[in-house]
């Protein structure tokens, strides 16, 4: 079992969490109402794939409505300790949405498949659990 | 779109050398590994790869800048947006 502790600035502020595609380092909003983790395409393409490298196309639902985008296989990507490889990832250009953030996408419920995890409000931790 | 010789700077330093700008760190060191946040907020410094007012730029070009180094990021030195609420 693994805890991470976070920091909320305010209430508005999101969970953001240190992620890593291959070396390289991003973050990402803790979103367990996605589906499916998202990025922006500028990370991916920093980490080497490109464009070509997606496998297909497809319709992701946000709230700020239905947007196209690309899924890649992304060799390897962890967080929290957790390390996925050849895991399926959306990626869609956010500056195209105007969404200059300080993180680079959403940690969805894809990525914690079969880990147990539960996120503490009152102390800001998170624990896993493979 | 710079791209730029290695040397480590502050992020401090980075945010006044580029302001409003993207910039592709190549070993970025970031304080606090124990807890978590974003990226900005953590960052202590690193190598400016890149710097762009145009993030796609960034993207597009980095393979070209980042070969001796492993691990890179990108951040923004700009203000982010504040008291967003968000429905992602």
């Amino acid at each position: 079992m693994r805890t991470h502790s976070f920091q909320r600035k305010s209430v508005d502020s999101l969970i953001v969490v240190p992620c890593y595609v291959g070396f390289d380092k991003l973050a990402l909003a803790l979103d367990t109402g996605a589906s499916h983790t998202t990025l922006d395409l500028t990370p991916l393409l920093i980490a080497g794939y490109e464009m070509k490298d997606a496998i297909r196309t497809e319709q992701i639902k946000t709230a700020s409505g239905v947007i196209e985008a690309h899924v890649f296989v992304v060799k390897e990507f962890s967080s929290l300790d957790i390390k996925r490889q050849n895991i399926e990832i959306c990626a869609y250009d956010f500056l195209a949405y105007h969404l200059i953030t300080d993180f680079d996408g959403v940690l969805g419920l894809d990525f914690f498949e079969n880990v147990k995890f539960y996120v503490d409000m009152k102390q800001n931790v998170i624990t896993t659990q493979k | 779109m710079e791209a730029l010789e290695s040397k480590v700077l502050s992020f401090e330093t980075i945010r006044t050398l580029y302001p409003d700008q993207w910039v592709l760190i190549g070993n970025p060191e970031l304080d606090d590994p124990n807890t978590l946040g974003s990226i900005v907020s953590k960052l202590v410094g690193g190598v400016v790869l890149m710097a762009s007012k145009n993030k796609r730029e960034i993207g597009q070009n980095a393979k070209y800048v980042r070969q001796n180094y492993k691990s890179v990021t990108c951040v923004y030195t700009g203000e982010i947006p504040q008291n967003r609420k968000w429905l992602l």
